[in-house]
């Protein structure tokens, strides 16, 4: 039968960071004529400042382009544009949820890395079809062939026929078109069956409020319709549906097979969670689609105002970056030395980041992040149980039976030249080898067992310094252990600045206890008096540090009536005013707070 | 001269036309060479003929400043800085000295470089009214001249201040700089030893400062020489303020003292916000409540004199300068900021004249820290610094201003 649906293949594009994804969408839009040419900016999918800066994809974007293929049929593409960082790990796995297809873009200079074989296994999870492309073979130390032999022998699928690209010079991308022609199956569902879609992705617009993008399964929905999403639960009216071209594009209806947007006054993206599943109202759907998933944080830190910055304002920012991002919780808590704030929950550390540098940037605000934290277990003497995920909320000693800490299951994909140091950095950080494999003769994989909170604090720095940036992990959640862990608490002039007490393994605390320890001294200004710095555990303090006294700081002339010396002191005054923020007596640059938990490389 | 409407300090309601009294800078930008520490607008290597050309230009603002204020303007004091004023010919300060009016009692300075300054000189520039002579020795220790980039020695700079001495001057002070590369405690303490012994009636005792664009920050920042560590500098700053109580000076600015009735008449008008006309190029002035400042080259300089509008050679000097008029904080700050530089620390009545305010009330608590330390002092009528608070002025400052 000739529906429709034999015109349409829904894919995505799965790549390591670097590997070329977000150049391909853009090629694939330029040749089917959707974006002028002149219109395009650079990576049209990424239309974040930050995603464009850093050149990785943090929300997914979704296109509907139109091909005419070579046997003279014209086809509707929808690209769905995936994250590709271990922290959005479940949102390509729903994305590629609502395809069929999947083109797995390699480099021909770097081969597979860990993060292709994660997606891969993820598309394979969900029976697509892989459409290997071989991406940058217009570079000198391209090696075409053997990547394609990797992919086989490590992926395990054909990568004879596999189009060798330069996305960069829009080299062969015909050839790509007429592969998803070919090879991406057709989808399948009944547009007369009761309505069944999957949300793969949501934002929020000042106008239209929530905008969920969805697959539709099964069934059709028209504006008008009430719909009910069925793991929260909640009804709403349709006021739109549409395709993105990429621009949104009201349409009459959406059918079974295709992939387009809802609107229905939805308030917050957390109420139209990715993974649910859209029906109707007054004639559901009997089951909800498999694979539902609630958002699982697991990393936390404490944002709080910058000197000068009001509650208000943060919290206001904190709300507006919400209603975009479901993956990202907040609550207020307080904190002895910085006030009144947040906790707020992260995927991992790059969403964490990216929060942050989002307060920055497009809210022009000035916060202070605490220490990044995992969610501890704390088994207390009486028997019950305390999830802390602020280290300042830990119970004192002697109400503790037990702590435990999550632990990860990592994949460690690295050159063999560096299997020593790598091997020493997880030992450093108290990980466990469980296996490794050769995928090649040159590239390795290591599983390993490890702590997440040694993963958070500076893993992934050290990693790619190691390894000069080629070696790439994933992670996922295994269990909760009981850990020997201690809360180190640091004192700036005597006094406990709750805001720098970090829980870490015992083995570690002295270490750990004298790097934040010289990291301070080394950010905090000299003051009128001497500065202690001090790490302790409990009442025992483990290292020290002194910012000595400021000895001189006097402006020798002040003459001949110019008093533009005072001017200059001001602004410098007024400078450093803006980044400090006092403890006690003592002043501390903001961006000691970070300082003190980056990698230092030269350990 | 046109200002915005802002704050005027109370006591300018008298305004220097109606006989408030003003200090007169009269800058001359002319050098023999250039020292390595100078950020001055100094140039070496000036012609006769420039040399002509700006003293031309300073006669007619001269002119235009006495016109302008009128002939009740009687300067109380007169600076000539530079520069080297000792490096041009006398006749020029003396012709100058001739168009400038002064009171009964009026303390002229002139700054010399001993290497410039001879009796001759000390003699026509005396003649000519200069009664106080500020002598730039720096050092006296000849290797230490030679690395500061001195043109003189210190023999030189003994003979300077006899011949000084011989011209009749009664008033002179001697310039020193401490915390430079290679100097040590010891070669500190005998330049200091040795200036009192010359029999100085003023001491002003500079910490050196590495200032961007010149020779001794270049020689910083390529790693060539080391800063002066702050324990050593602060020593010697010490050392400066012992030598200064042994023979009986008062110390009464940061970097100067003086035999008691000796202090530095103009210099002290800029720190207690009383007005200052400056002339030449680079100089700054402060009128009324209003600044306003020349051209710091000697060409940009001159232009604005010539193109400055006026009739019969006598240029126009109200429209020579755009004059800011600062905001009351603004003032508030500038005062602080120069009052406490003082030993004595601002005056809180006279704080209160001219604001019509108490300054505590105005710091909000700001220097309750800094009292409670001990870095600030405040008694009945003044806020100044402790001996201790001077070592980081600049840190309290930042805070309180």
């Amino acid at each position: 039968m000739d529906s429709y649906r034999n015109y349409i293949r829904n894919f995505s594009i799965i790549a390591h960071i670097d590997h070329g994804k977000s150049t391909l969408a853009d090629r694939l839009i330029e040749t089917t004529g959707l974006v002028a040419q002149r219109d395009m900016k650079a990576q049209y999918l990424d239309n974040m400042d930050i995603e464009r800066e850093r050149g990785i994809t943090i929300k997914l974007q979704t296109t509907r382009l139109h091909y005419k293929a070579k046997d003279g049929n014209t086809y509707v593409f929808n690209l769905i544009d995936t994250p590709g960082h271990v922290d959005f790990t479940y949102e390509v796995s729903r994305s590629l949820a609502a395809c069929e297809g999947a083109l797995l873009v390699v480099d021909a200079t770097q081969g597979v890395e860990a993060q292709t074989l994660a997606n891969v296994y993820m598309a394979l999870d969900e029976n697509l079809e892989i459409l290997p492309i071989i991406n940058k073979i217009d570079l000198p130390s391209a090696h075409s062939e053997e990547v394609k032999e990797e992919i086989e022998e490590v992926i395990g699928i054909d990568a004879s026929e596999a189009p060798l690209i330069s996305a960069k010079e829009g080299l062969n991308i015909g050839d790509v078109l007429e592969d998803i022609v070919k090879n991406v199956p057709a989808p399948g569902g009944d547009e007369n069956a009761k309505l069944k879609a999957l949300i793969f992705d949501s934002y929020y617009d000042n106008y239209k409020g929530v905008v969920i993008y969805v697959r539709i399964m099964d069934g059709t929905v028209k504006k008008g319709e009430i719909i009910s999403l069925m793991a929260t639960g909640a009804d709403y009216e349709v006021t739109e549906v549409g395709v993105y071209a990429p621009s949104p594009v009201p349409v009459d209806c959406l059918r079974a097979g295709e992939v387009g947007y809802i609107c229905a006054s939805i308030k917050y993206v957390r109420d139209a969670r990715v993974g649910d599943t859209v029906t109707h109202k007054n004639d559901p759907t009997e089951e909800a689609l498999p694979g539902y998933k609630p958002v699982q944080s697991m990393v936390y830190c404490g944002i709080y105002p910058g000197e000068g910055e009001k509650y208000d304002n943060v919290k206001d920012a904190l709300e507006k970056l919400q209603v975009n991002d479901a993956a990202f919780i907040f609550e207020p808590e307080n904190s002895a030395a910085l006030g009144y704030g947040f906790r707020c929950g992260f995927l991992g550390l790059l969403h964490m980041e990216i929060i942050v540098e989002r307060l920055e940037r497009e809210f022009d605000l000035a916060v202070i992040t605490t220490s990044p934290s995992v969610i501890y277990k704390v088994v207390k003497t009486d028997g019950t149980v305390l999830m802390v995920e602020n280290p300042s909320n830990l119970p004192p000693q002697t109400e503790i039976d037990h702590i435990e800490e999550p632990i990860v299951s990592a994949n460690l994909m690295i050159p063999n030249d560096y299997v020593g140091t790598i091997m020493e950095i997880c030992q450093q950080r108290r990980g466990v080898m469980k296996s490794m494999e050769y995928i090649t003769p040159t590239r390795v994989t290591l599983h390993y067992e490890l702590p997440l909170n040694e993963v958070i604090y500076d893993f992934f720095d050290a990693l790619k310094s190691k390894t000069r940036g080629y070696g790439s992990m994933d992670y996922e959640f295994l269990r909760y252990e009981k850990s020997q862990l201690v809360k180190i608490d640091i004192l700036l002039n005597k006094e406990i600045v709750d805001a720098f007490s970090m829980i870490v393994h015992e083995s570690q605390a002295r270490p750990r206890g004298k790097s934040v320890c010289d990291k301070l001294k080394e950010v905090i200004p000299s003051h009128q008096f001497e500065v202690p710095i001090q790490a302790a555990i409990g009442q025992k303090i483990i290292a020290r540090s002194t910012v000595r006294a400021l000895r001189k700081d006097v402006l020798a002339k002040c003459y001949g009536g110019d008093i533009s010396r005072k001017k200059k002191l001001l602004e410098k005054q007024k400078e450093g005013k803006k980044r400090l923020r006092k403890f006690g007596k003592v002043e501390v640059p903001q961006e000691a707070f970070t300082a003190v938990f980056k990698y230092d490389d030269s350990k | 001269m046109t200002a915005s409407d802002k704050y005027i300090l109370n006591r300018d309601l008298y305004g220097v036309r109606s006989g408030k009294t003003c200090g007169l800078y009269v800058h001359i930008p002319f050098c023999e060479r250039k020292c390595i520490y100078c950020d001055f607008a100094s140039y070496p290597g000036c012609g006769s003929e420039v040399i002509e050309e700006y003293f031309r230009a300073l006669t007619a603002e001269i002119d235009g400043v006495t016109d302008y204020f009128g002939k009740n303007l009687q300067f109380e004091t007169v600076f000539i800085g530079g520069g080297t004023p000792s490096f041009v010919d006398a006749k020029y300060i003396a012709g100058l000295l001739e168009h400038i009016p002064v009171r009964d009692g009026a303390e002229i300075t002139m700054e010399a470089n001993p290497g410039s300054i001879t009796a001759e000189k000390a003699k026509i520039v005396a003649a000519a009214g200069v009664n106080r002579i500020s002598l730039g020795v720096q050092s006296f220790k000849d290797e230490e001249l030679r690395f500061l980039g001195r043109v003189h020695d210190s023999r030189e700079a003994r003979a300077a201040f006899e011949a000084v001495r011989t011209a009749g001057i009664e008033n002179v002070n001697c310039d020193l700089i401490f915390g430079f590369p290679g100097q040590t405690q010891e070669s500190w303490r005998y330049s200091l030893k040795t200036a009192f012994e010359m029999g100085i009636d003023h001491l002003s005792f500079y910490s050196l400062q590495i200032e961007e664009g010149t020779v001794l920050y270049d020689l910083f920042r390529r790693g060539k020489i080391d800063q002066t560590d702050e324990e050593t500098d602060r020593g010697m700053y010490a050392e400066a303020l012992e030598t200064l109580k042994d023979n009986g000076f008062v110390h009464y600015e940061i970097s100067n003292g003086a035999k008691p009735g000796r202090e530095c008449r103009h210099n002290l008008r800029y720190w207690s916000m009383e007005d200052y006309v400056g002339v030449g190029a680079a100089a700054h002035s402060f009128v009324d409540s209003c600044r306003y400042s020349n051209p710091a080259e000697i060409r940009a300089y001159v232009d604005s004199i010539r193109n400055c509008p006026g009739e019969s050679g006598l240029i126009d000097y109200g429209s020579l300068h755009e004059a800011v008029r600062s905001d009351r904080d603004e003032l508030i700050t500038d005062c602080l900021f120069t009052a406490l530089r003082k030993g004595e620390g601002l005056n809180l009545q006279r704080f209160r004249d001219l604001f019509g305010f108490d300054v505590m009330e105005w710091l909000g608590g700001k220097a309750d820290e800094f009292l409670r330390d001990g870095l600030l002092v405040l008694d009945d009528d003044h806020l100044r610094f402790s001996r201790m608070g001077i070592d980081i002025s600049n840190y309290v400052l930042g805070k309180l201003i």
